[in-house]
């Protein structure tokens, strides 16, 4: 075993005959926030969506190469989606709580997922881990949609919790919330990190900068080309004060992109 | 121009004022008779024109029976058919079973008639033996009245499905949710308002159909709610009372309005309510 | 949260497995609904079939060999003629003549008419297609045990006689003619009320008037409402309104038609134009709600009033969809029964309808009427005019369908 939490060899994502991420090679640390950021369109979400196989709902969707959990490949046969999705909890760019009550939106996952003890106690873990327990403790039977949209993202992010994935994907997730909000979910990664690794697509540079320790950095692998990869992948301090590619120097100084 | 499209405007409005209109007198004539008190209408349970008896009761009972035994058949399995539809079917199938369901959906219910007491019935009374099923019974209009509410239902709450949107659905699989969970637990309970609406739809249909009914159920009022019996419905009555050359400003003529009105009052509330579920779903998603 | 108290490895497996396992049952449960729904429609229609053809035993009270030793079906139209004019009495022979020239009909009319008034010819049994086909021994077996007596012969019932005969009062030589124009007549009257109004309602709504106001909230509420209204009750409302109250008008006594009371053509028709309304009205919205506003907006640039755009550009752009429209609420009217058995359409009627102020009868009616008789020979011919219906309502669907694809292709 490796100290990785996940990583990628050779990893290429098509969606028929187009290529829409290619030869993506990345090591994902264990305990570490990484950031994958670069222009729209070059397919980060894609990239993302890969390591849960949210892909596979695509009908067409195929992939090359490998993403290695623990040294086993994600897309061999012998792993099932639903427990790739259960190691690998995701949060989505608009928060997408259930039309349930608070509590159900936490247990539910549990529930279909096999937990076996205290579910008020899990309920309350993960809506402390979220920073969301003091908010709502007394209203956990109103309808999640009362909340607002910063503690509905932080919702999403407690029933994620709640099944005890290893690694955490977000997928934008404060680009729907307002700057306090925002500034919330980034304080709270900083929290969850010393449990869990997480990878974040964003495309607030500001944000890359401010909360994650490594950042890949994405772009079109050249010109007129539609197909997108990594670039660049290094700690975040480096990518932003002395990156390699020009390219990534131009995108982070902001005269492309 | 403006004032002559203003007037076909509001000519629904006065369909629906004639309607009330027209039922309404001729329903306050039925209730003023000396004859015939409230209390006894919706009271009693025998409906005997001649004998001066006129207990609602007698059709009503029949118009629930067959029009419980329709919505047994067409909610779950209208239900179950949107669900595949919307959830699991490749657009390819969907291609293929959708149009065939609006077929279904488009056959007069006359037709279905004849399909209940030459096709349903026999095989009824062949299982359950000819001695406990009639000739007419409810069990047979039944049956095949779910068989005609079920394409509403499944359409109706296959749209529901189908609006919910597929972040939410994200959500469950990223949960580590199978299909089943996420159509179930996830997408279902989100498309409940819509779902209702197609339900009670469905049971505003089946209270107002009547040539289902008028074949297959059998003629005369029978105070029973065993399906196997036949019996007759509130509009079972109509169709067959005025199928006779009725003299008009009769009693007998008079409480078919009577009946009639009670079977507008009841399928608008259940209409009204309907259409508050689809815009509550509306408000939830649009 | 360190405490995991999830399924791992050995028991995750057999966990995942037991879920799938379980959605597995369940796709088939729903599944089988869809395929339910599917077997009902293809057992209506074989069950239609299966009445609609098959052999028939029969006999005759008089012996055919009293007009000729050979076969029936060998003789020759003069020789038809020949045989009607010797057995049958000179007024009666007279009466046929008039109602349509005898020397004009058709070879198989006059067998028709042979065997309905000389030989007198009584169906003892009928049997139904499947059973004709592959229980044919059997079949002759028991009529032979049965009915010695009798003929065995396989019909079809739904044949060009039946389409083209009038109605009669015994089934073999029973048609659907004076149902099939009836059913015309009647959608006609439907349409021609409905369309305008139903177009000008929904160009109201759509184009003139505040879609947030009151009056429109309720106008549309409304129509919502009345679509959903029982047809029964719409015959209700036909029978008080149009049958009774505008009796004057509706029996063409205003017009100098004497014949007549209220239960007509018109008063049927105007019943089902009320009944389609709300349906053309939604459509019709629809189909206007389609036309972008880009196109209103072009014209109302260039200086065009409300009507001159509504008319030259909405109109148009709308039209497909209204005629779309329009033909769904025609099959709608075409198999419409029970606001007309209330209106009273009758039963028996045997001339073609001449004028909106006739007594009528429909396809649906037949079929009801047919129905509800006990003998076999009603019921096939039932399912041999529920195939005339359905084979005219998939035409029509089959019209829209290729008039929607038409247009779309072209938008």
């Amino acid at each position: 075993m490796n100290a990785y939490a996940i990583e990628t060899k050779n990893l290429s994502i098509f969606y028929g005959q187009f290529e829409a991420v290619k030869d993506v090679n990345l090591q994902i640390e264990t305990g570490k926030i990484t950031a994958i950021i670069g222009p729209s369109g070059c397919g980060k979400s894609t990239l993302l969506r890969a390591f849960n196989r949210m892909n596979d709902f695509v009908p067409t969707s195929r992939v090359n190469g490998e993403i290695l959990l623990h040294g086993q490949n994600l897309y061999s046969r012998e792993i099932d989606p639903v427990e790739v999705r259960r190691r690998i909890g995701m949060v989505f760019q608009r928060p997408n709580p259930f039309p349930k009550s608070i509590y159900e939106n936490i247990s539910w996952g549990a529930r279909i997922n096999g937990f076996k003890g205290n579910m008020d106690e899990l309920v309350e873990q993960s809506l402390r881990s979220a920073a969301l327990w003091d908010e709502v403790k007394d209203k956990l039977k109103q309808s999640a949609y009362a909340l607002s949209g910063g503690q509905q993202q932080r919702l999403c992010i407690a029933r994620t919790i709640a099944i005890q994935p290893e690694i955490i994907l977000m997928d934008e997730p404060a680009s729907a919330l307002d700057p306090i909000a925002t500034l919330k979910i980034e304080e709270l990664m900083q929290e969850l990190k010393k449990n869990y690794t997480i990878l974040i697509v964003t495309h607030n540079m500001q944000q890359a900068a401010r909360v994650s320790d490594f950042t890949a950095m994405m772009m079109l692998s050249g010109e007129g080309e539609r197909s997108g990869t990594v670039i660049e992948f290094d700690q975040t301090t480096k990518i932003f004060t002395n990156p390699r590619d020009s390219r990534t120097e131009g995108y982070v100084t902001g005269r492309f992109g | 121009m403006e004032a002559l499209l203003f007037i076909v405007g509001v000519l629904t409005v006065f369909i629906t004022i004639s309607i009330v209109l027209t039922l309404g007198d001729q329903a306050l004539l039925f209730f003023n008779d000396p004859a015939v008190t409230l209390a006894e209408f919706f009271g009693t349970t025998q409906w005997q024109p001649q004998a001066g008896q006129f207990g609602i009761w007698a059709l009503v009972s029949a118009t629930l029976t067959t029009s419980v035994v329709a919505l047994l058949v067409a909610v779950p399995l209208g239900l179950a058919a949107a669900l595949y539809l919307s959830e699991y079917a490749s657009p390819r199938v969907r291609d293929i079973l959708k149009p065939l369901l609006e077929v279904l959906a488009g056959i007069p219910t006359v037709v279905y008639g004849y399909f209940a007491l030459l096709f349903v019935t026999p095989i009824l009374r062949t299982l359950l033996g000819a001695d406990r099923v009639g000739v007419y019974n409810m069990l047979s209009a039944g049956l095949v009245m779910g068989i005609m509410i079920l394409p509403l239902i499944s359409s109706m709450s296959e749209d529901a499905l189908s609006a919910v949107p597929r972040s939410l659905r994200e959500a469950a699989y990223a949960m580590g949710a199978t299909r089943l969970e996420a159509s179930v637990q996830v997408v279902l309970p989100a498309a409940l308002s819509g779902v209702g609406a197609a339900v009670i739809l469905g049971v505003s249909r089946a209270v107002g159909e009547t040539m289902i009914v008028a074949i297959a159920s059998g003629a005369g009022p029978n105070f029973s709610f065993n399906p196997l019996e036949a019996a007759e419905t509130m509009t079972g009555h109509i169709a067959r009372i005025s199928g006779g050359d009725l003299p008009y400003g009769t009693l007998d003529y008079s409480s078919l309005f009577a009946i009639a009105l009670m079977l507008f009052l009841v399928t608008l509330v259940l209409n009204l309510i309907s259409q508050w579920f689809v815009a509550k779903f509306r408000e939830q998603y649009e | 949260m360190n405490n995991f108290s999830y399924p791992e490895k050995d028991a995750l497996n057999r966990f995942i497995a037991a879920r799938y396992r379980t959605a597995w049952l369940w796709q088939i449960v729903f599944l089988f609904a869809l395929l339910f729904a599917v077997v009902s429609l293809s057992a209506l229609i074989l069950n239609v079939a299966d009445g609609a053809f098959g052999y028939v035993a029969y006999e005759y009270k008089k012996d055919p060999a009293m007009i000729s030793p050979r076969p029936l079906e060998e003789l020759t139209v003069p020789e038809l003629l020949a045989a009607l004019k010797a057995n049958l009495s000179a007024g009666a022979f007279a009466k046929l003549d008039n109602e349509s020239p005898l020397a004009g009909r058709s070879r198989a009319e006059l067998l028709g008419l042979v065997e309905e008034r000389i030989l007198l010819v009584k169906t003892l049994e009928t049997y139904p297609l499947f059973r004709s086909l592959f229980q044919r021994e059997q079949i002759a077996a028991e009529v032979k045990e049965k009915f010695p007596a009798a003929r065995l012969e396989f019909r079809a019932w739904l044949n060009a006689a039946f389409i083209t005969s009038p109605q009669s009062s015994r089934a073999e030589f029973a048609g659907v003619r004076t149902a099939i124009l009836g059913s015309l007549w009647l959608v006609s009257i439907a349409i021609l009320f409905a369309l305008p109004v139903g177009v000008g309602a929904a160009i109201y709504l759509q184009e003139y008037s505040n879609r947030k106001s009151l009056l429109n909230r309720i106008i549309q509420t409304n129509i919502n409402n009345l679509a959903g209204v029982p047809s029964i009750v719409y015959g209700m409302l036909g029978l008080a309104i149009f049958v009774r109250a505008w009796e004057v008008f509706t029996s063409g006594a205003l017009f100098g038609v004497t014949d007549s009371n209220g239960r007509t053509i018109l008063s049927a028709g105007l019943t089902m134009g009320i009944l389609v309304l709300p349906l053309m009205i939604i459509n019709a919205q629809e189909a206007i709600k389609a036309v972008p506003d880009s196109i209103r907006q072009a014209a109302f640039g260039v200086g065009a009033t409300r009507w001159q755009t509504i008319w030259h550009h909405v109109l148009p752009g709308a039209l497909p969809g209204i005629l779309t429209g329009s033909i769904l609420a025609v099959s709608r009217a075409i198999g419409e029964t029970a606001p007309l058995i209330i209106v009273g359409a009758s039963t028996f009627i045997t001339f073609d309808p001449q004028s909106p102020f006739t007594k009528f009868t429909a396809l649906p009616i037949q079929i009801y009427q047919w129905t509800s008789r006990a003998q076999g020979e009603f019921h096939a011919i039932a399912a041999a005019a529920i195939l005339v219906l359905l084979i005219m309502l998939l035409s029509l669907n089959a019209t829209a369908i290729l008039l929607r694809n038409r247009f779309q292709k072209r938008m």
